[in-house]
């Protein structure tokens, strides 16, 4: 099954107080990744998410490069999601 | 007689240290309109003070302490306020904010802005308060931090009163001396030392005169609205961890400048984090006056000297990597100790990391004889702080900053100079943030990452952050904009992310203080009118689209180490300079940067 690592920056790495992990889902897109790691950290869903989508002020990357809110947006086996606060940034 | 205007008092103060006399002047109403106040009002003081022929450091410079219409308002995060001057660092407009209560009881003086001219005889503290101006013998003070020497002071004067002062490093002419206030500091751009110059050692002010508002009812509920808008989940960053949790993130993005920017992330970035530096005590939390937020985190501190009483230092993301990652200093004892060292000898971290960075690469490559200098030795960081505050022995070549010593160094050291019209650059590497690239060069204050916010579009979904073109340079005019008038309001920037439409929420506020019935286009106008003023004064100041540009470095060398997500960043100069045409002509500049007419 495809595997997506996430990662926890910040206030979401404080609040669910761990640093990654790995997830499995079948069908790749953000959303379920997101699901994935709340029935994996149940505080995460009970902190980061509104049903599938992040809590406002909370900003996904994927693999360093791409920043969205997109729950629909398509995944690839591999990849790496950032969970981090929305402001990025600031002195 | 003048209508009033809520939250003005449509006046300043101008003290000649020279002739030790002051005087007031009023500003006319549509001046308050057309500038708004802090950074905008303060520009146009300065070129009223025609303050940009003069050398920064000479009797004739003028330096202004402005307020805002705001300060002093129920509306959270206005307790702010802006220091202007030309910047003996860069020689081109400079302009450093803070926040403390020295805002509010500044304005509480009876006057919207206080500018002063001329040089003292002997070291001098002004005093300000409903009685009138008086100056003071600071040759007691003279050679203290600016903590103590406030805390003195207050002992002579009365604690009524609330102090900005600068430290030794200010006194020494450093060319990147802070202006400190209630453990706070106006640090960018060396106006501490345009202090020293004048033999100011301190101003005090104390006063009780209140400026009305035009709704003061509506302007409570707003404000009761705003702070609870303000515990909500867009500044938990700031409340819970501090900027300084921004370290890791930089560093897994590939933009966290390292040694010298020679790269993207730091191998020892874990030791950094906000766990490390606060270990085996809890660092605490704390926040500027009026403001909800609550961003300030102090972690514990294990003093250089036995006797201080300093048992903590505020530490914010650009104090850690310019002290830290920049200098490839990894142990966070080091890095508190250097922060507090610079506090205390009234410096800007940014510049002092930069500009010591810069010479441990020098140094690496034997264009500096400097053994100890290297980068990661942390003792060596410290012990060359201490001589820039000083200005002795390499001291002195480093107090002016990295392009002053690049320009003595020679050898090619002038293409990693890290810095834009003399001011060091801030925490994001420009090859793999390539919108705030745009922002460092056309900075008008130079490299600069609170004028210019534009690292908000870098880090959205608007922008490819590694491969960005002019279609971005809407965005960066956008972020700069609603900078400027976040900068003469006054609000905190960490607000932004509470309003819906933040030009329509400016508009509201600015209504509700002075009843001005103002939209937002006329804000974005006012925003244009108060960037084009600053860039007017560069030109007076001998600005040339030359500046406007990034060191070679950033087009010669491909980012490595630094990454998956942004080794091989590489910017081309083709690639800026369409932005820069692009960026000046929507400003309606010439496309190389001159403006077209008279201000607007």
């Amino acid at each position: 099954m495809p595997n997506v690592r996430v990662e926890f920056f910040g206030v979401p790495r404080h609040q669910v107080g761990v640093t990654a992990l790995d997830v499995e889902v079948q069908s790749l897109t953000l959303a379920n990744v997101l699901l994935a790691t709340a029935a994996r950290l149940p505080e995460f869903g009970n902190r980061c998410l509104d049903g599938s989508r992040l809590k406002p002020g909370l900003l996904a990357n994927i693999n360093g490069r791409c920043f969205t809110t997109d729950s629909a947006m398509p995944l690839c086996d591999q990849d790496a999601v950032l969970i981090l606060s929305s402001d990025v940034g600031g002195h | 007689m003048t209508d009033s205007i809520g939250g003005y008092h449509q006046r300043y103060l101008r003290i000649d240290l020279s002739t030790l006399q002051s005087v007031e002047r009023p500003i006319p109403p549509q001046v308050l309109r057309a500038y708004l106040g802090g950074s905008g009002l303060g520009t146009w003081l300065l070129l009223e003070e025609e303050a940009a022929q003069f050398d920064p450091l000479s009797p004739e410079a003028a330096l202004a302490f402005v307020f805002s219409p705001l300060v002093g308002s129920p509306l959270t995060t206005s307790a702010k306020f802006v220091v202007l001057a030309k910047s003996p660092l860069t020689g081109r407009i400079n302009d450093s904010l803070s926040s403390s209560h020295f805002a509010i009881t500044g304005k509480k003086t009876g006057y919207d802005a206080i500018v002063i001219v001329g040089a003292a005889e002997q070291p001098t503290s002004v005093i300000i308060d409903d009685h009138g101006v008086r100056f003071e013998s600071a040759t007691q003070l003279w050679g203290q931090s600016s903590r103590v020497a406030a805390d003195q002071l207050r002992d002579q004067i009365g604690p009524q009163y609330r102090v900005a002062a600068i430290g030794p490093a200010g006194e020494n002419l450093v060319r990147y001396a802070t202006i400190s206030h209630d453990g706070r500091h106006a640090g960018r751009g060396g106006l501490g030392a345009v202090m020293g110059s004048k033999q100011l050692k301190a101003i005090a002010v104390s006063g009780e005169q209140q400026t009305g508002y035009a709704h003061p009812n509506a302007l409570i509920a707003y404000a009761k609205d705003l702070s609870r808008k303000s515990f909500g989940p867009a500044t938990a960053k700031y409340r819970e961890l501090g900027t300084v949790s921004n370290l890791l993130v930089f560093n897994r993005l590939g933009t966290l400048p390292t040694r010298n920017f020679q790269s993207g992330s730091f191998e020892s970035a874990a030791s950094l984090a906000p766990e490390q530096l606060a270990q085996n005590r809890e660092r605490t939390r704390t926040s500027c006056a009026a403001c909800t937020i609550g961003c300030e985190h102090i972690f514990p501190l294990k003093s250089l000297d036995p006797n201080s009483a300093n048992s903590g230092v505020r530490l914010e993301y650009e104090s850690l990597f310019a002290l830290g990652s920049l200098c490839g200093v990894s142990d966070p004892q080091v890095v508190l100790q250097a922060a507090s060292l610079c506090d205390e000898l009234g410096l800007d971290t940014i510049s002092t990391g930069g500009t010591i960075a810069f010479a441990m690469e020098c140094a690496e490559r034997g264009l500096l004889d400097a053994p100890s200098l290297r980068f990661g030795n942390g003792a060596a960081l410290l012990d060359t702080i201490r001589l820039v505050g000083h200005r002795e022995g390499l001291g002195e070549l480093l107090s002016r900053g990295s392009r002053a010593a690049a320009e003595q160094i020679g050898q090619g050291s002038e293409e990693f100079a890290p810095h834009v019209k003399g001011l060091e650059i801030p925490g994001y590497e420009p090859r793999a943030v390539q919108t705030m690239a745009l922002g460092f060069a056309v900075g008008t204050r130079g490299a600069d990452h609170n004028r210019s916010s534009a690292y908000q579009v870098d880090f959205s979904d608007k922008v490819d952050r590694l491969h960005v073109d002019e279609t971005s340079v809407v965005h960066a005019i956008q972020t700069e904009n609603e900078a400027t008038l976040m900068d003469s309001l006054i609000l905190c920037k960490f607000l932004r992310g509470v309003f819906d439409d933040k030009l329509a929420a400016m508009a509201e506020m600015l209504r509700l203080v002075t009843g001005w019935d103002i939209s937002a286009s006329e804000l974005t106008k006012t925003a244009d009118r108060i960037i084009s003023a600053k860039k007017l004064f560069n030109i007076r100041a001998g600005w040339t689209p030359a500046e406007d540009t990034l060191p070679s470095r950033f087009f010669n060398e491909p980012l490595t180490n630094s990454g998956e997500a942004s080794t091989g960043a590489i910017l081309t100069r083709e690639q800026l300079q369409r932005m820069i045409e692009t960026y000046n002509l929507a400003r309606a500049w010439t496309t190389d940067g001159w403006l077209t007419g008279e201000l607007k």
